[in-house]
C-alpha cells in the first residue's frame, strides 16, 4: 500500500447529469453514481436547462462560466432539444468548448454515433439493457472520468 | 515482427518499462486487443497515415484507441495529436493521453487540441496497474469507437 | 541765540543717533551670512553685503558694484527666472526659490531666494529686495542622497528579481528532478510485482525475500522523494501571512486523524480561539506534522490523550504546544530531533524523520522558535512560537 496522502487534501467532483424524465434508467445511473463516490452533482431536467447551466443564461445568469463539471453525462434521446444540439452548442463556446462529455444512449445507431464524435463528444455509450451490466458500467464511467480522468477544469 | 493490421490500441511510448507494465497490466486485466507499440511521434504518424515502413497497412482499419505520450522524441504528442485531428481520416478517433506530465498547460492545450481523455500516469506501479486497467476497460470494452471495425 | 543753539544740539543728536543706528544695521548686514540685496526693478544690483558677494565668485562689494551685475545674467536656466519674475508680478514675494546659477568665477550654484518687489509711493515697482542663501552643498547632498537611494532601489529590485527566478528554477528543478527519481520507481516496484507473480514457482523463500526487499527500498526511495520535496517547499514556498485561527485548523487535522483510523481511543483537548499572524497553508503543515506525530506516538496505549494549549508569552508573542502521553523520547535528543532525517524510534513508527525538520523550518520563517521535551514513556511536549499580530 503505498503511502497516506497528504491529510489536507479534498477531492471536488463534479458531475451534470442531463436527465430525461421518461428515462428512469438515467435515475439509477444517478443514484448508483451517488453511492458509490461522495461527489457533487447537479441536475438538468432537459437541454434547455442542461444548456442555461453550463452557458451561465437563464436561471443559471448568476453561475460562473469556469466553474464547470468536470464530466457531463448526456442522453442522446432528450425531448424537445435532443442530446446532439446541446452538444453542439456546448461545443460552440469557446468557453466551455473541452468540458469532457459523455454520450448516453440505448440505440447503437450508426448515424447518432459519428454524428456525435464529429460533434466532438469525448466518449460514446450505449446503456446495456441487463442491469446488471447496466451497474457495471455506470461505475466504469464514473471510476474513469471522475478519478482516473483529468478534466480541463480549474477546479480538478 | 508484429504485423500492422487488426490493432486495436496503438501505444505510443518512449519508454521501454512503461511498455512493459503497460502489457503487462493489460494482461493482468484479461484485455487481449491487440497492441501495436510505436516508440516516437514520427512513428505514430508514419503507422496512421500508412508512410514508410507502414505504407502498405490497411487503411480502412483503425485502433479502437490511440495512447499517447507527450514526451516523445523525435515529433512530440501534442504535435501528433494536431497532426491526427488535422486529417479527415484520423480525426474522430479516441485518443488518450497518458503521460508523466503534470503541468496544467499540457492539459490544457491537450483538450484544446481535442484530445478525448487525458490521464496522468501514476508514480505508484498499484495505482498504475490499476489505471490501465481501468482505461483499457473502459475505451475497449465500454465505449463506442466511431468507426465500425469487424465486429 | 539760544534757540539757534538748542536746535543745533537737537540735529547733532539725531544725527548722532541715526549714524549710531545705520551703524547698528550696517554691522547685521555687513556680518551677515546670507547675501542680502537690492536691485532694480530690472535686476542691477545696488546694494549687496559682502556674503552676497562671496557666494556669486567676487572678491569685495565693491568688485561686484564695479561689474554693475545684473542678478538676471547669473541664471543658467531662463525658465526659472521667468518663474521668479512671474511669481513677483502674482504676488510680490518669493519664497524659498530655489534657483541654478552661475557665479562670476564661473562656479555652479544653488541658491534659495527670498525677496520682495518695493513699491514707491505711486505704487510703481522701485526695486527688488530680498536674502540669498547658498545652498550648493545642501543640494549636492540631496541629489547624491537620491541617486543613492535610486541605486540602492535598483539593486534591492534586481537581487529581488533574480532571487525569485532563482526560486522559481530551484522549483522547478526540484520538481522535476522528484518526478523523473520517480519514474524508476515504478519500474523497480512493478518488475518486482511481475517477478513475485510469475516467478513464484521458480524463486525460494530467500529469493522471494530479496524481492520484497528491492520492492520495499523502492517505496522508501518514493518516500524520501517526497520528503525532500516537502522541505524544499517549505523554505521556498512565499510567505502569505494573514490571521489564521490554529484552533480550527488543529481540530480539523484531529477530525482527520480519527477518521483515518477510528478503531482507536485517542481523546484531543483542543483549547479554542489559539490566533495568530501566519501563512495558512505552512501552519497547516506544522499542525498536521505535530498532531500526527503525537498521534502516533500514542498508538502503543490503549487510551491516548493530545493536547493543543497555548499560553501568553511576552508582548505580541504567543507560545504554543502539542502535548501527548505516548511513548516521549530521550531529553538528551530534544535538539537533534529537529534535523532532517533524525530519527529515534527507527523500525516500530513509520516516517523518514523531516516532519519535525519541517516544523521548525516553518516556525523560524515566522520569527519564532521551537523545542521540545520529554521523557522516555512519560509522553512529549512540542512547544512553537509565533506573532500575535
Amino acid at each position: 500500500m503505498s503511502r497516506r496522502p497528504p491529510l489536507s487534501i479534498q477531492m471536488q467532483v463534479d458531475i451534470l447529469l442531463v436527465e430525461d424524465d421518461a428515462e428512469d434508467n438515467t435515475l439509477t445511473l444517478f443514484a448508483l453514481l451517488k453511492h458509490q463516490l461522495t461527489n457533487k452533482f447537479h441536475v438538468a431536467r432537459n437541454g434547455q436547462e442542461a444548456l442555461d447551466y453550463v452557458l451561465c443564461t437563464g436561471q443559471y445568469a448568476n453561475r460562473n462560466i469556469t466553474e464547470q463539471p468536470h464530466l457531463i453525462l448526456l442522453d442522446l434521446n432528450l425531448q424537445p432539444m435532443g442530446g446532439l444540439e446541446v452538444l453542439r452548442r456546448i461545443r460552440a463556446d469557446p468557453r466551455t468548448r473541452t468540458i469532457p462529455i459523455v454520450m448516453l444512449t440505448a440505440s447503437d445507431e450508426e448515424n447518432d454515433l459519428l454524428e456525435s464524435y464529429r460533434l466532438g463528444v469525448n466518449s460514446y455509450i450505449v446503456k446495456p439493457v441487463d442491469f446488471k451490466q447496466f451497474k457495471e458500467a455506470a461505475r466504469l464511467v464514473a471510476e474513469y472520468w471522475l478519478l482516473l480522468n483529468r478534466s480541463p477544469s480549474r477546479a480538478a | 515482427m508484429d504485423s500492422a493490421d487488426g490493432v486495436e490500441i496503438l501505444l505510443v511510448e518512449d519508454s521501454p518499462d512503461d511498455v512493459e507494465l503497460t502489457l503487462h497490466a493489460f494482461k493482468d486485466a484479461k484485455i487481449t486487443n491487440r497492441v501495436h507499440i510505436v516508440r516516437d511521434g514520427a512513428e505514430a504518424l508514419d503507422f496512421l497515415f500508412a508512410r514508410g515502413p507502414y505504407a502498405n497497412r490497411d487503411t480502412t482499419d483503425w485502433p479502437k484507441v490511440i495512447l499517447l505520450d507527450l514526451k516523445l522524441p523525435r515529433v512530440d504528442g501534442l504535435e501528433v495529436l494536431r497532426q491526427i485531428r488535422a486529417d479527415h481520416r484520423t480525426k474522430l478517433l479516441p485518443v488518450v493521453i497518458l503521460t508523466s506530465s503534470r503541468e496544467e498547460r499540457d492539459i490544457v492545450e491537450g483538450y484544446r487540441l481535442g484530445v478525448n481523455s487525458f490521464i496522468q500516469k501514476p508514480v505508484d506501479f498499484e495505482q498504475f496497474a490499476a489505471a490501465i486497467r481501468t482505461l483499457g476497460l473502459y475505451w475497449l470494452v465500454l465505449n463506442r469507437p466511431p468507426q465500425r471495425a469487424a465486429a | 541765540m539760544s534757540g539757534q543753539s538748542a536746535e543745533l544740539d537737537d540735529l547733532r543728536e539725531q544725527l548722532r543717533e541715526a549714524r549710531a543706528s545705520e551703524a547698528k544695521y550696517r554691522s547685521i548686514v555687513e556680518n551677515a551670512t546670507e547675501g542680502i540685496f537690492q536691485t532694480n526693478p530690472q535686476g542691477s544690483v545696488l546694494v549687496s553685503n559682502p556674503a552676497l558677494a562671496r557666494m556669486l565668485g567676487f572678491t569685495s562689494v565693491e568688485e561686484l558694484l564695479a561689474s554693475e551685475l545684473n542678478l538676471g545674467a547669473l541664471y543658467t536656466d531662463v525658465e526659472q527666472r521667468l518663474e521668479l519674475q512671474r511669481r513677483l508680478a502674482e504676488s510680490g514675494t518669493i519664497s524659498n526659490l530655489e534657483l541654478q546659477a552661475r557665479g562670476a568665477d564661473g562656479r555652479h550654484l544653488w541658491i534659495s531666494l527670498n525677496c520682495h518687489a518695493v513699491m514707491d509711493e505711486s505704487g510703481g515697482l522701485y526695486g527688488i529686495e530680498g536674502t540669498a542663501v547658498d545652498m550648493t552643498a545642501r543640494k549636492q547632498a540631496q541629489d547624491a542622497l537620491a541617486a543613492l537611494n535610486a541605486e540602492l532601489e535598483q539593486r534591492i529590485r534586481d537581487r529581488t528579481a533574480e532571487l525569485e527566478r532563482r526560486n522559481a528554477d530551484l522549483k522547478a528543478f526540484t520538481y522535476s528532478v522528484s518526478h523523473d527519481l520517480r519514474a524508476p520507481l515504478r519500474a523497480m516496484a512493478g518488475f518486482s510485482e511481475i517477478l513475485l507473480d510469475e516467478y513464484n514457482v521458480q524463486l525460494d523463500e530467500k529469493g522471494r525475500r530479496y524481492v520484497e526487499r528491492v520492492k520495499a527500498a523502492s517505496v522508501r526511495m518514493g518516500q524520501l522523494i517526497d520528503d525532500v520535496l516537502q522541505l524544499s517547499r517549505v523554505s521556498g514556498v512565499e510567505m502569505r501571512t494573514q490571521t489564521v485561527d490554529l484552533s480550527g485548523i488543529a481540530r480539523g487535522v484531529a477530525a482527520e486523524l480519527t477518521a483515518l483510523d477510528p478503531a482507536r481511543r485517542v481523546d484531543f483537548e483542543i483549547q479554542d480561539g489559539i490566533v495568530a499572524q501566519a501563512d495558512r497553508q505552512l501552519i497547516a503543515t506544522v499542525l498536521e506534522n505535530l498532531l500526527g506525530n503525537a498521534w502516533k506516538f500514542t498508538a502503543p496505549h490503549k487510551h491516548g490523550r493530545i493536547d493543543f494549549v497555548s499560553k501568553p508569552s511576552g508582548p505580541g508573542v504567543l507560545e504554543c504546544y502539542v502535548r501527548d502521553d505516548g511513548v516521549g523520547f530521550d531529553p538528551t535528543y530534544k535538539d537533534t530531533l529537529f534535523q532532517p532525517f533524525r530519527r529515534l524510534h527507527s523500525s516500530e513508527f513509520a516516517g523518514t524523520g523531516v516532519g519535525l525538520a519541517s516544523v521548525r523550518r516553518i516556525v523560524e520563517r515566522h520569527g519564532g522558535r521551537t523545542w521540545a521535551e520529554g521523557e522516555v514513556g512519560k509522553g512529549a511536549t512540542f512547544h512553537f512560537t509565533l506573532a500575535l499580530r
